[in-house]
Parts: C-alpha cells; sequence; structure tokens
C-alpha cells in the first residue's frame, strides 16, 4: 500500500507564500482608475478569485516537479487554457456591452483590454512559481528567512513583469491642448481646421458654441503619428473621454492630413477641460496600434 | 457603420428627382430651416445645410444616437 503522503510544514510556508505573493500580484496590477475596468466590485472580485487560482497552480508546480510529479505538472496547461477562456469572456462580455455605451470602445481596444487580462493571471502565476522557487534554493536557512526571501523573489518578479508588460499613455506620444471652436456656415472649424459639416440647424450651431468643447492633438514623432492616427487608437481616445465627461450630443474625431494634427470635438454632459486633457493623455496607447522604432528600421517585412 | 440619407428639404423642385431619399419642396427658407430641424428631431438625425441652401437629413446607418 503506497504511504500517504503528508505535506510538511516548509513546504505549507512555501506554498502559502507563493499564492499570496501571486494573489498580492494580482491585486498590484488590479487597477480600478477612471476607465473603470473591470467594474466593482463584482468583475474586481472575480479577478482577485482568478488570480488567486493562478497563483495557487504557480506555487503547487514547484513542489510537485521536487516530487518528480510530472504528470501534476500537466495542470499549468489546464491553467493556460483557462487563461486564454478568460481573455475570450473579457472579450465577449465587452463586445455584448459596445451598443450600450455612449460610443463604441472599438476592436483594437477591446482586444488589448483583454490580452492584458490574460497576461495578468500569467504575472500571477509567474510570480508565485518564482516565488517558491526561490524559497526552495533556500531551504537550509531559517524559515524566516526563506519567507523573506521568497516575498523578495516575488516583489522582483511582479516588477519586472508589470514594467514588461506595461504598456504607454497617450500623452507619452502627443501633446493635447484645448481647441478653439468657430462655425462658419454649417460648417465646424477647430483651430482653423475643417471638422464636421453637420452642423446644419441653427439649435445645433448655438449648442456648439455654447457647450462644446474641443482638443487638438499633435504627435511627437513620426512613429507616434503612425500610432495616433490608427483609427483603433483615435476609437480609444474618444471612448475614454466620452466615458469620462459623458456626452449631450455630436461627437467628432477627424485627423487633418496637412498638419497631422487630430481634433477631437463634442458636447459633453461635464464641462471640464482640464479633466478632457487628463482623460486624452491617460488613454494606453494600443498594443495593435502602436510602432516601436527598433521593429520598424528592421525594414518592411515579407 | 456608414450615413443614410433620411431626406432631402429643397426649395427648387427641379432638384426633385423622386425615389429614394425623401425629397420635400418648402420654398421659404425660415420654413425650410424648421422642417429640417423638426424632422432632425424626429428621426435623430445630423442636418448639413448645403451651400445651394438646401438641407440634408442623415442617419447613422444601424444605430441610434
Amino acid at each position: 500500500m503506497e504511504a500517504a503522503r503528508v505535506l510538511s510544514v516548509n513546504d505549507i510556508y512555501l506554498i502559502a507564500t507563493g499564492i499570496v505573493m501571486g494573489t498580492v500580484s494580482r491585486l498590484v496590477t488590479l487597477k480600478v482608475d477612471f476607465r473603470q475596468i473591470p467594474t466593482y466590485p463584482s468583475a474586481y472580485f472575480n479577478n482577485v478569485i482568478l488570480g488567486l487560482i493562478a497563483s495557487a497552480l504557480g506555487a503547487i508546480a514547484v513542489p510537485a516537479i521536487l516530487a518528480r510529479d510530472f504528470v501534476a505538472v500537466t495542470f499549468l496547461t489546464v491553467a493556460v487554457q483557462q487563461f486564454r477562456d478568460v481573455r475570450k469572456a473579457e472579450q465577449e462580455s465587452l463586445e455584448k456591452l459596445e451598443h450600450s455605451e455612449y460610443t463604441q470602445r472599438g476592436e483594437a481596444y477591446i482586444d488589448g483590454i483583454a490580452k492584458t487580462f490574460e497576461s495578468r493571471n500569467y504575472i500571477c502565476l509567474l510570480t508565485a512559481f518564482l516565488t517558491v522557487l526561490a524559497m526552495e534554493a533556500v531551504r537550509f536557512f531559517q524559515l524566516r528567512y526563506t519567507v523573506l526571501t521568497g516575498a523578495a523573489a516575488g516583489a522582483a518578479v511582479l516588477y519586472f513583469c508589470y514594467r514588461f508588460t506595461k504598456g504607454r499613455t497617450v500623452g507619452a506620444i502627443c501633446t493635447a491642448r484645448p481647441g478653439n471652436i468657430e462655425i462658419r456656415g454649417s460648417d465646424l472649424y477647430v483651430d482653423d481646421m475643417f471638422v464636421t459639416s453637420l452642423l446644419g440647424s441653427e439649435q445645433s450651431r448655438e449648442l456648439f458654441l455654447r457647450e462644446g468643447v474641443a482638443a487638438v492633438l499633435t504627435a511627437k514623432d513620426t512613429a507616434s503619428r503612425v500610432t495616433l492616427e490608427n483609427f483603433g487608437q483615435r476609437q480609444a481616445i474618444l471612448f475614454e473621454v466620452i466615458r469620462s465627461l459623458g456626452v449631450k450630443r455630436y461627437q467628432f474625431m477627424e485627423r487633418n492630413f496637412a498638419t497631422g494634427k487630430v481634433i477631437l470635438a463634442f458636447v459633453p454632459i461635464l464641462n471640464d477641460p482640464d479633466l478632457l486633457l487628463e482623460t486624452i493623455r491617460k488613454t494606453p496607447v494600443l498594443e495593435s496600434s502602436r510602432k516601436v522604432k527598433r521593429t520598424m528600421r528592421m525594414g518592411r517585412g515579407s | 457603420m456608414g450615413k443614410i440619407i433620411a431626406a432631402y428639404i429643397t426649395a427648387d423642385e427641379k432638384r426633385i428627382l423622386g425615389g429614394h431619399p425623401l425629397a420635400l419642396l418648402v420654398e421659404d427658407e425660415r420654413g425650410q430651416a424648421r422642417l429640417s430641424a423638426e424632422l432632425g428631431r424626429a428621426l435623430h438625425a445630423d442636418i448639413v445645410r448645403l451651400t445651394n441652401g438646401d438641407y440634408l437629413l442623415l442617419t447613422e446607418e444601424g444605430r441610434g444616437k
């Protein structure tokens, strides 16, 4: 009869520290900011629990390998499948909400959000895994030093993974400033640049002149211009701005081919020009629209 | 999603060709402006005033405002 295998106290500390560090890594990366993704509290709670499960899988993997239980390690593939399902679920959920928002996020933005959710679960798993691995490496130390080593290793993994996966914001690739609204006939101009001809009624012109806001975005360099003028990126900026300020009527996002500037104009519910500019600057640069100079220099590919 | 011409409001009957979109003849300028505003509200349409003085009512395809 096979002898019962019981976890030692050290093993329990090892696994518990790994799970704690992995879960902490999810909590650190789970920001509820102006974008309100995930929504609070239900989706926030779901993500913490998913992070806990991912951490548990990562923490258990090391003792399983050391016990030569290689079959048990195959559950990591189940974890990978699970994380991919998390991405798909997030994607489907956001796509279903598209028609209930003021404006649409767009497929590129949804794809970016879903990928981020997936990658954060990998960070949990990796943090827990490397925490336990570091603790195993210094197992001969006193227990408290082993735990401290694990915590330090976990924090280092979290720092590097978070830094690597953290995207840039629009404020890093362009400047944003308020635009001057002018109406000529039924045409709307911002800083002398044509935006739309849809202001054909007197009421719309009065509304825009009285309550409209506009911003002009100027890319810092050519590579940034390619990113900024990407349709998905502009859609993401418009979405975030309109979600922050609300929209009474009209929303325009135009690019001026001659100057390379992007113009945003709408009639908000909250008339707060500072919040408008801050939201633009804090909008994430989408991975799908981002142009990395290093890879751009590598030729056009095949 | 594209735009659809929901109505064309003109003061010149020669510009009414029939068929789609709905073309309306309103001869005075104030009447044109009033009708386009009222229809715009009813249809949730954007209003464009052309340089010839006529009005176009545009609605969003597949989505309300």
